[in-house]
């Protein structure tokens, strides 16, 4: 478990994913929904109607009250979540810092899935990587190994990806979506799948300030990560200006784009320390809590 | 009117520009295209894109090579470059107008002054063209030696003359005259020999020489007459043929203040006039004291040309004068030289001596050993063939001046004491006295004898003195001179710490004896007039210089403007 500090993993463990009303779990658990259920969670009364489970009925209130009421819960669910991990050659750029981060960062959440009982699936894209299921404590160890291993992938085959692990599920869940979003119109027809498919989707926007300015002068050849074309220019400080506009530009679509289909962007510094980023950036953003 | 050229201020700058090759070399041999793996090109090409300006490595090029000519004309801007051009300005001109001594002289149609005026004006009429002009009139009369009236420092002191008129210090300055120095003028000072046509030969004393009962002159120059002048009383005019000697002969009345003077003057005046010592040079009178004859004796004395006939004569010593006063030299032969001896000159032929010369020994064989070198180098006069069976050899006192020393004591020398000078020889003058009179050298003995005489009175062998001349060795007493009224006149030292006679000639007391200073052979004097004038020496060729300075400064801004242009210092719209 090198990918994170056993210290942070235990802070981890009294963290809990959000699961908002949107999310239910194939099974109960111990993470409040807000939908109404058979949790531990008071929830408060309600007038008895016909069709209510008499064991639901407050029998202290009727003889208080001479009434019937009903007594409600928050659900409890066990979160079901899928972990979409970019490992396409851009996130091994600018020395691979996107990478590590994502995975890191999958790592946290997963754990905090797991932690809940939850299971947490790994599907690194694109490509034709398998991925894998973890469910409950017990799988963290396996989880947190298979996130060491991940191979880094290549190719086109999001919405493959997206098809083979969404297929004949019924129950929507919570997908985690690591990528530094380069390849925008790729993410359009999976943010549309999963939007679909009823997923509550966090889009962590991973990027580092050097993609936007970069520290090249003079005669450059620069070489595309993921296909490999290259290009010669000559680095003046009117081309980086304007590669700069281009890239906020390109940041500013991504999170358009995610809040279209539903999704919550969210743009994450992957220079900064990931206990950082899940303790105070995202658990202010309501992804964790 | 020349052509325009462009010329730097400082063009040693200039050479800073050979290193911007090399610097442009570096640039663009080692600045190799970096590879960098981006995660998403396309947002390159769409940076790329939005520019007309794309920034291809042809640009990046252009745009080193636009630096470089930015660096160039930087360093030219600092070159400070001007555009020269050549022009004729109006320049201020100082014409110096020769009128020293020497133009009183006559000229084809007047005099040598007429001349000069008349070209003066001619000079002030063309100068007039190129500028504003000054003339003034110019005399070296007590600037300098005479003798150096026209010699080389003419441009010299009409230079100090430019520098003291106070004009304008760029100004040119023409000197009008007759002569050519012989000599580059100084900068700035040109010389106008501009008049024309034939002028009267020159000439002048060149050497005075005392022979018995007079001088014997020798000038150069055409023929003329030489006067000889106590003062303002001329006492005898004799002609002189065309670079020709003469003899001035005199009575032997005394004159105070003696000139000889070559009539006319000339255009050199000064050094046709010799200004002599207030003496008369006159025959000795020799007095033989002797009980025989001395032929050979007698044949020297007469064969130095210094001995008068009239008022020599020859004595028994039994009849002895007792005044010696009015002979100039007495010389005793064998015998004994009297003890008491009035100043005056003596010689002593194998006589005995009194206490204060000496001592005689017997006659004995003896030859000359050594030499003084009075006589070195004169292997026609050496007497070291001197030979004698009855040389007494004598032993000087100390002091004595010993020439010709043999093997028993000196054969030849001399003694001097309280104003009698005694020249003593070992052996008699005659046949009987070994070969002394066989020697070549005995002649030249007894003219130097002669020659000391007069030394030990008021005159001199030295008729007249050159001026500037030494008037005494380095290390003597400063003499004391007058001129011949008897008014102080300053002296002057030479480089060596003699001191010099005056520059100007004339009669001066030296010491209180009467000197004549004359200008003899004056080096550096002009010979003759240029045939014709000297070129018109163009005002100096000046330019006007405009500074193109603003012209760099002009080409950086589009050069920098171009460089924007290229995306490389203008910020991105």
């Amino acid at each position: 478990m090198s990918l994170l500090d056993p210290k942070f993993l235990a802070r981890l463990e009294r963290l809990e994913l959000r699961v908002g009303r949107l999310v239910a779990g194939d099974r109960p658990g111990d993470v409040a929904s807000l939908r109404r259920g058979a949790g531990s969670s008071f929830r408060g009364h309600r007038g008895y109607v016909p069709g209510d489970d008499i064991r639901s009925i407050d029998w202290n209130a009727f003889v208080r009250l001479d009434e019937l009421v009903v007594k409600e819960f928050d659900a409890e669910v066990t979160p079901r979540v899928t972990i979409l991990i970019d490992a396409s050659p851009s996130m091994a750029t600018a020395g691979g810092v996107k990478a590590a981060t994502a995975r890191k960062l999958a790592a946290a959440l997963g754990w905090i899935a797991l932690a809940r009982h939850g299971s947490v699936r790994v599907i690194p894209f694109p490509g034709t990587a398998r991925d894998a299921a973890f469910s409950g404590r017990s799988g963290a160890a396996g989880f947190l190994r298979h996130l060491e291993t991940l191979p880094e992938t290549g190719g086109d085959g999001l919405m493959d990806v997206l098809s083979a692990a969404y297929g004949g599920r019924r129950h929507p869940g919570i997908t985690l979506l690591l990528s530094d979003f380069w390849a925008a119109d790729r993410f359009e027809s999976a943010l549309g799948f999963l939007r679909r498919r009823g997923e509550r989707v966090e889009a962590l926007h991973l990027w580092i300030a050097a993609e936007a300015s970069p520290s090249l002068d003079g005669p450059v050849v620069l070489t595309d990560a993921e296909t490999g074309r290259t290009l010669r220019v000559v680095m003046t400080p009117a081309l980086l200006a304007r590669h700069r506009k281009a890239v906020e530009d390109h940041f500013e679509d991504v999170a358009r784009t995610a809040r279209a289909f539903g999704a919550n962007h969210h743009r994450l510094d992957a220079e900064a320390a990931v206990e950082s980023l899940v303790l105070d950036t995202l658990r202010a953003r309501a992804v964790v809590g | 009117m020349t052509p325009e050229a462009i010329v730097f201020e400082d063009p040693n700058l200039l050479r800073l520009l050979w290193g911007l090759p090399f610097l442009l070399l570096l640039v663009l041999l080692k600045r190799k295209a970096a590879a960098v793996v981006v995660p998403w090109l396309p947002v390159w090409e769409k940076a790329i894109g939005e520019s007309t300006r794309a920034p291809t490595p042809l640009r990046w090029i252009v745009s080193v090579l636009v630096k470089a000519l930015l660096i160039a004309a930087a360093v030219a801007a600092w070159a400070h470059p001007m555009k020269e051009r050549g022009a004729r300005l109006q320049v201020s001109t100082l014409i110096v107008v020769d009128r020293s001594a020497g133009l009183s002289s006559k000229h084809a149609t007047g005099t040598l002054a007429d001349a000069t005026a008349a070209a003066a004006e001619g000079a002030t009429a063309r100068a007039r063209t190129d500028g504003p002009v000054r003339t003034i009139a110019w005399s070296p009369d007590g600037r300098g030696p005479a003798g150096a009236t026209f010699g080389a420092d003419v441009p010299r002191d009409v230079a100090w003359v430019a520098r003291t008129a106070s004009v304008d210090p760029e100004m040119r300055t023409l000197l009008v005259t007759p002569f050519l120095p012989t000599e580059d003028p100084p900068k700035g000072v040109h010389v106008v020999a501009s008049v024309p046509g034939p002028l009267a030969e020159v000439g002048g004393i060149r050497s005075v020489v005392p022979v018995v009962g007079g001088w014997r002159v020798r000038t150069d120059g055409p023929a003329r007459t030489l006067a000889l002048f106590d003062g303002d009383r001329r006492i005898v005019s004799v002609a002189v043929a065309t670079n020709g000697e003469t003899t001035v002969s005199v009575d032997g009345t005394p004159l105070a203040r003696p000139r000889l003077v070559l009539e006319p003057p000339d255009a050199w005046p000064d050094d046709d006039t010799a200004f002599l010592d207030g003496v008369i040079p006159s025959a000795l009178k020799v007095l033989v004291v002797a009980r025989g004859p001395t032929p050979a004796l007698d044949a020297a004395l007469a064969a130095s040309g210094r001995v008068a006939a009239e008022g020599s004569g020859r004595v028994s010593p039994d009849a002895l004068p007792v005044s010696l006063d009015p002979w100039d030299l007495t010389c005793f032969v064998g015998g004994r030289v009297p003890d008491a001896l009035p100043p005056g000159d003596y010689a002593a032929f194998s006589a005995d001596l009194p206490a204060w010369a000496g001592r005689m020994g017997p006659p004995a064989p003896d030859s000359a050993r050594s030499v003084s070198p009075a006589f070195g180098g004169r292997d026609a006069f050496d007497p070291r063939e001197w030979t004698s069976e009855v040389s007494r050899g004598w032993t000087p006192p100390d002091g004595a001046d010993a020439r010709v020393v043999g093997g028993r004591g000196v054969m030849f020398g001399k003694v001097t004491d309280r104003g009698r000078r005694l020249h003593v020889f070992s052996v008699p003058p005659t046949a009987d006295g070994g070969s002394l009179v066989r020697l070549a050298a005995f002649p030249v003995m007894i003219r130097g004898v002669l020659a000391e005489v007069p030394r030990l009175g008021v005159r001199s062998d030295a008729l007249t003195r050159r001026v500037g001349a030494p008037a005494g060795a380095p290390g003597d007493p400063r003499p004391v001179l007058s001129d011949a009224d008897g008014r102080p006149v300053d002296l002057r030292q030479g480089a060596d710490g003699e001191w010099l006679l005056p520059g100007t000639p004339g009669h001066y007391r030296l010491d209180g004896r009467m000197v004549g200073v004359s200008v003899l052979d004056a080096p550096g004097r002009p010979v003759a007039l240029p045939a014709r004038s000297s070129p018109w020496p163009d005002p100096p060729p000046t330019s006007e210089r405009t500074s193109l300075r603003w012209v760099c400064l002009l080409v950086m801004l589009a050069l920098l403007f171009l460089d924007a242009c290229l995306g490389e210092l203008w910020p991105p719209r």
